[in-house]
């Protein structure tokens, strides 16, 4: 399963948190800490996995990827595949692209809620819901129609 | 920003605050604190556009400022309910952000998302399921269970998929969901739409992975998909949940290692590659076909230039790491090749591999090669490779070791490592080593003196640990050293004053038992050679070798001792029998007298009477100003020694302020043989040997008579509250309790008169009397009762390890010495349990087993009837056919494939006989009863069937309660 998905900034800003299995704000505030002094001490060239044991829970993992100036982190437990959340870290971040056509993190700021829709129907309470990139973007299309028609 | 009457009309959106707290001056808690106070007023508005919005900033500042936004809960459920999908998105985001189990108005949104899941807009429905996913509790899951179950056959495609994964939290909220449900979710196994199918695999993967046995009957399901999938997210949770599917069931594994090779071998995939890899390793280890290709994909994997595969590949090698050794062996220049990897997972998981090959043939290529690693690695890392050869090594009792000698040297290389963090564990093994390995302790000596001798080592704060066991082998086993005068050189050297305390005491220490062994030494060696009546000659020929071996050491070593020796086995015959006597294997103390007498030998060559005087000079020189030491432990142990030196000097008549004249010397030799006395007598209390101790030494103890360890100690009360004494009353009125308390005890004042009547009371819980109360002499008295007993006792455990007598240097690199071994010492370092974790018996498990028995039930309900119908007819094929489920009865294979699987099965049904706790059901009982019979129709032939069915029934109930589901029979033939 996946327990959370984050998005931070290189300066350990987080921009977007999301969390599947219920934690504290407090603690929440405590591993996203942790994880960005993980993620800071790790080189370009290192893999895109990490130990998360001591953060989240015992076979915790961190898949993450780095790009520009975020890293997009999955916490994700022994049921997940490590290379298959990270080709999902992927359709994520395309359709991010798509939607705000070059995303940047200023993208991500502003609109924390429309990247919670996207990311909503990729992952639905920690399961992987839908990998195509194009039937997320339908989908999505279709949720900012129904917002704006008022 | 405006005035304040402008700010009521406009309020801030999500934009401005966000744009605020960017470029805000006022320091971002206080921004977020005034932008908070502005929501709270928002958040109360009439109008919803208004309160949304301040929800939405609220939603905004919980996620990325971990702000409590709990008080706007109802707020929130207000939003949620709005008409409006934009307004609406808004509530759902906040409630599936910010509530939780706790949150009180969970109790109002029931019907709420009752509503909303049964929208007529997918997308409404998509809101509510998602929200469900994430805020189920078992009130919500248990009423809302028919909105899903029905969504469930919804025509819409997004309704069917969420409806489908969010069954999952309902089951793990309302585990009764399962009985109304799981049927429904096996059918959306056969869903038209590829995504539902994954919806429900996901489900189903995450259930077994927690408990596998309940979905063994879905694995042709499960094989089916997998056989026609095209999709790698759905082909890689089925061969996951086939990694957990086959250790429960071996025949399905058999029948699985094929396909998922052919997944292997076809898909360009790696994700799913590495999947079937690890499913490989994890449940299919038996199938040599399957690992050697499992493992030869992997050895693609970890040649590759992405370290994510590089990493992936090492990990899942480990589980390989005992079954199929020669997986890592075959790899193993891969493996070590990670080693300087530059990402220290890498290097780690590599570590860990390496580590785990390690043998007594390869250890030593093995921690040459770690030890070169170390010396060139970030201080990190290298203490990992540290760590590793230190548990490695030392793993058991030194169990991987044959050469010690090696061993010794690795761990000075260790110890002088700039980055080492691990002196701690040094330190314990050199001593522990000197302790247990006697054959060793001459090379161990030799590391220590080079330690000990390096001044720069003095300077780095993390060797002073191993530096403190360095200078205690050197102290302890110095009638194994060659030059004495040197060691006591290096513990007195200037720069020891860097050392912190602790290690400065021991150091001082070890100095005052060199500086008594070699003294001693050279007194026994003057004194036999003074009785033969040979002193001049001897005493030239002491002169002449020392001043050589002190100049030259090495060279004359050999040259010295062929002189001398036999000199003195001439002179001194109880050298001779002392050694004979060690080959006796003589008790601890004597042994030690042996191996000093034959070390006297050696070394007396090489002490003269002139390096005793130089000796006891340096030791006056250096110690001396030790004596204003402002730590108490380095001052005692100084004056101590100082003490010693100067009764030694007393008796043998020497003044330091003429040392050099030879006239001296000759004072000195002449009364050797009162110091000798008193030097033995020292002597004799350093060399009673230390041993290693057992864990378990406390367990054989005898308890002494009359010690009372059982009685509970409640009745004791407090002392000072003395509740029922019957004279106390009478006695205070009368100001009499002190005075008729002192008689009993010598002590007086209140608290110890009340401790004298707390002792008259519970007289069982104190010592003897005498032993209380009187002189120190009286308090040992019952100790040293049992003290013979104990040590004679500790002795023997001692002696049941002790090494066989060797030459005086083990043979190099041969047979490996003996190391002392308690006979009940327990290995200090735990090995990774190889035990599985067990299984837990959760509610959702037996519930769902119970709903697919249900659907098989009817099945077997009728091959029941048949297996009855047969049973009368007493032909044995006919019968034994018939014990088959249903499918197998028709299936029209040839009697060749039925006698492989009637095989397979009889073999499985003793198996199971014998391991499962779970048979019960009639089912079970009537297929394992005919397969049983195939086994043994012969010894039962004379019994009808009907008659063993009874038998059968009747010892199940008594061996296994009822209700139990069988364990392997639902798995249908299809798959066997």
């Amino acid at each position: 399963m996946i327990n959370a998905v984050l998005v931070m900034n290189t300066q350990g800003k987080p921009r977007l948190t999301k969390f599947y299995k219920q934690v504290p704000v407090e603690k929440q505030q405590e591993i996203i800490r942790a994880i960005y002094a993980v993620l800071s001490s790790r080189g370009e060239n290192y893999c895109n996995f990490a130990d998360a044991s001591n953060i989240s829970g015992s076979d915790n993992k961190l898949v993450y990827k780095h790009f520009a100036t975020l890293y997009f982190i999955f916490v994700v437990d022994g049921a997940e595949s490590e290379l298959a959340i990270l080709d999902l870290i992927q359709v994520f971040v395309e359709t991010l692209d798509r939607i705000f056509k070059n995303v940047c993190e200023l993208d991500i700021v502003y609109n924390f809620n429309k990247v919670h829709t996207v990311l909503d129907e990729i992952v639905m309470g920690g399961q992987v819901v839908e990998t195509n990139s194009a039937d997320v973007m339908k989908a999505v299309q279709d949720i900012f129609k129904l917002e704006r028609a008022v | 920003m405006g005035s304040s009457v402008m700010e009521s009309f406009f309020q801030r959106s999500l934009d401005d605050l966000v744009k605020g707290l960017r470029v805000q001056v006022i320091g971002e808690a206080r921004y977020v604190a005034k932008a908070l106070e502005e929501t709270r007023k928002e958040i109360k508005s009439t109008d919803l556009h208004t309160k949304a919005v301040a929800v939405q900033k609220l939603t905004y500042l919980h996620m990325l400022q971990g702000l409590d936004i709990s008080w706007a809960a109802f707020h929130v459920v207000e939003v949620m309910s709005s008409s409006k999908f934009c307004f609406k998105k808004i509530g759902y985001l906040a409630a599936s952000q910010s509530f939780h189990e706790g949150t009180e108005v969970l109790l109002l949104i029931t019907n709420l998302l009752r509503k909303d899941l049964g929208s007529k807009n997918e997308y409404e429905a998509g809101l509510a399921l998602d929200c469900l996913s994430r805020i189920a509790t078992p009130d919500l899951a248990r009423d809302l269970t028919p909105e899903v179950f029905t969504m469930l056959t919804s025509s819409r495609l997004y309704v069917r998929k969420k409806a489908t994964l969010v069954l999952l939290k309902v089951f793990s909220k309302y585990p009764d969901a399962i009985r109304i449900a799981f049927k429904r979710l096996v059918e959306k196994l056969e869903d038209s739409d590829t995504q539902v199918v994954g919806a429900a695999v996901t489900v189903l993967c995450e259930l077994a992975i927690s408990d596998p046995k309940p979905y063994l009957p879905l694995a042709p399901e499960f094989y089916r998909l997998l056989a026609n999938s095209s999709n790698n997210w759905l082909s890689i949770k089925l061969v996951k949940i086939f990694g957990v599917l086959c250790p429960v069931e071996p025949r399905l594994a058999r029948k699985i290692a094929e396909p998922i090779c052919e997944q292997m071998r076809k898909t360009g995939a790696k994700s799913l590659v590495f999947e079937c890899i690890r499913t490989v390793t994890l449940g299919l280890s038996e199938h040599a076909g399957a690992v050697e290709l499992a493992v030869e994909k992997l050895k693609e994997f970890m040649a590759e230039e992405d370290p994510n595969l590089r990493y992936l590949g090492l990990q899942s090698l480990s589980p390989l790491m005992s079954s199929h050794p020669w997986a890592l062996t075959e790899n193993k220049l891969l493996i070590v090749r990670c080693l300087k990897d530059a990402d220290p997972s890498i290097q780690v998981e590599s570590l860990r591999l390496i580590t785990g090959m390690v043998s007594e043939d390869n250890v030593i290529e093995t921690v040459e090669i770690l030890l070169q690693y170390a010396r060139s690695s970030e201080p990190v890392f290298c203490n990992e490779l540290i760590s590793a050869i230190l548990s490695t090594c030392s793993k058991g009792i030194y169990d991987l070791i044959t050469d010690f000698t090696w061993y010794v040297q690795v761990l000075g290389a260790i110890a002088r490592l700039p980055n080492c963090e691990h002196e701690a564990e040094v330190e314990r093994q050199l001593v522990d080593i000197g302790l247990r390995v006697k054959s060793v302790r001459g090379d161990l000596l030799k590391v220590c003196r080079e330690l000990l001798m390096d001044p720069a080592l003095l300077d780095h704060a993390h060797l002073h640990k191993a530096l403190s066991a360095a200078a205690w082998v050197v102290g302890e086993f110095a009638e194994v050293a060659h030059d004495p005068f040197q060691l006591i050189e290096a513990l007195l050297q200037p720069r020891t004053k860097l050392l912190p305390a602790s290690v400065h005491a021991v150091y001082l220490q070890s100095v005052l038992k060199i500086f008594v062994f070699s003294t001693h030494t050279w007194v026994r060696g003057f004194v036999s050679t003074g009785d033969q009546g040979g002193t001049a000659v001897v005493e030239e020929e002491f002169e002449k070798n020392s001043r050589e071996g002190v100049k030259d050491q090495e060279e004359n070593l050999s040259g010295s001792a062929g002189i001398s020796s036999p000199v003195f086995h001439d002179l001194n015959p109880n050298s001779e029998e002392r050694i004979d006597n060690r080959q006796h294997k003589k008790p601890m103390v004597e042994d030690k007298e042996g191996t000093c007498a034959e070390s006297n030998v050696h070394l007396a060559t090489r002490i003269s009477s002139r390096l005793i005087l130089e000796m006891m000079e340096l030791i006056r020189v250096n110690v001396s100003p030790l004596l204003n030491s402002v730590e108490m432990e380095v001052q005692e142990r100084a004056s101590n020694l100082l003490g010693l030196l100067k009764k030694v000097q007393e008796i043998l008549g020497v003044r330091n302020d003429k040392l050099h004249e030879p006239m001296d010397i000759h004072t000195m030799e002449q009364h050797s043989s009162t110091a000798a006395n008193v030097l033995a007598g020292i002597q004799s209390i350093f060399s009673v040997e230390p041993g290693p101790v057992s864990l378990l030494a406390q367990s054989k103890v005898t308890v002494p008579k009359g010690l009372d360890l059982v009685s509970s100690l409640d009745e004791l009360g407090h002392p000072s509250y003395v509740d029922d004494d019957p004279g106390t009353e009478k006695d205070w009125e009368d100001g009499r309790f002190f005075l008729k308390k002192s008689r009993d005890g010598s002590i007086s004042g209140e608290t110890s008169s009340l401790l004298a009547l707390h002792r008259e009371k519970h007289v069982t819980f104190y010592l003897p009397n005498q032993a209380y109360f009187g002189d120190s002499n009286d308090l040992s008295q019952p100790l040293q009762e049992d003290a013979p007993m104990l040590s004679d006792r500790l002795a023997d455990s001692l002696m049941l390890a002790e090494p066989k007598p060797q030459g005086s240097k083990p043979p190099q690199a041969k047979a490996r010495p003996v190391v002392i071994r308690l006979e009940d010492e327990q290995e200090p370092f735990d090995h990774p349990s190889k035990s599985r974790k067990g299984l837990k018996v959760d509610i959702l498990s037996t519930t769902i087993r119970e709903v697919l028995m249900e659907n098989k039930t009817k099945s077997w309900a009728t091959s029941n009837r048949r297996d009855a119908r047969a049973s009368t007819s007493k032909h044995h094929r006919r019968s034994h056919r018939s014990a088959k489920s249903k499918k197998h009865e028709r299936n029209e294979h040839g009697d060749v494939v039925q006698a492989l699987d009637e095989t397979i099965m009889s073999r499985d049904a003793i198996e199971d006989d014998v391991n499962s706790p779970q048979i019960g059901k009639a089912e079970k009982r009537s297929d394992a009863s005919s397969r049983r019979h195939s086994k043994h129709s012969k010894n039962h032939a004379q019994l009808t069937r009907e008659n063993r069915e009874g038998m059968r029934y009747s010892r199940q109930r008594a061996r296994s309660p009822l209700n139990i589901q069988p364990e392997v029979a639902i798995i249908p033939d299809f798959l066997l």
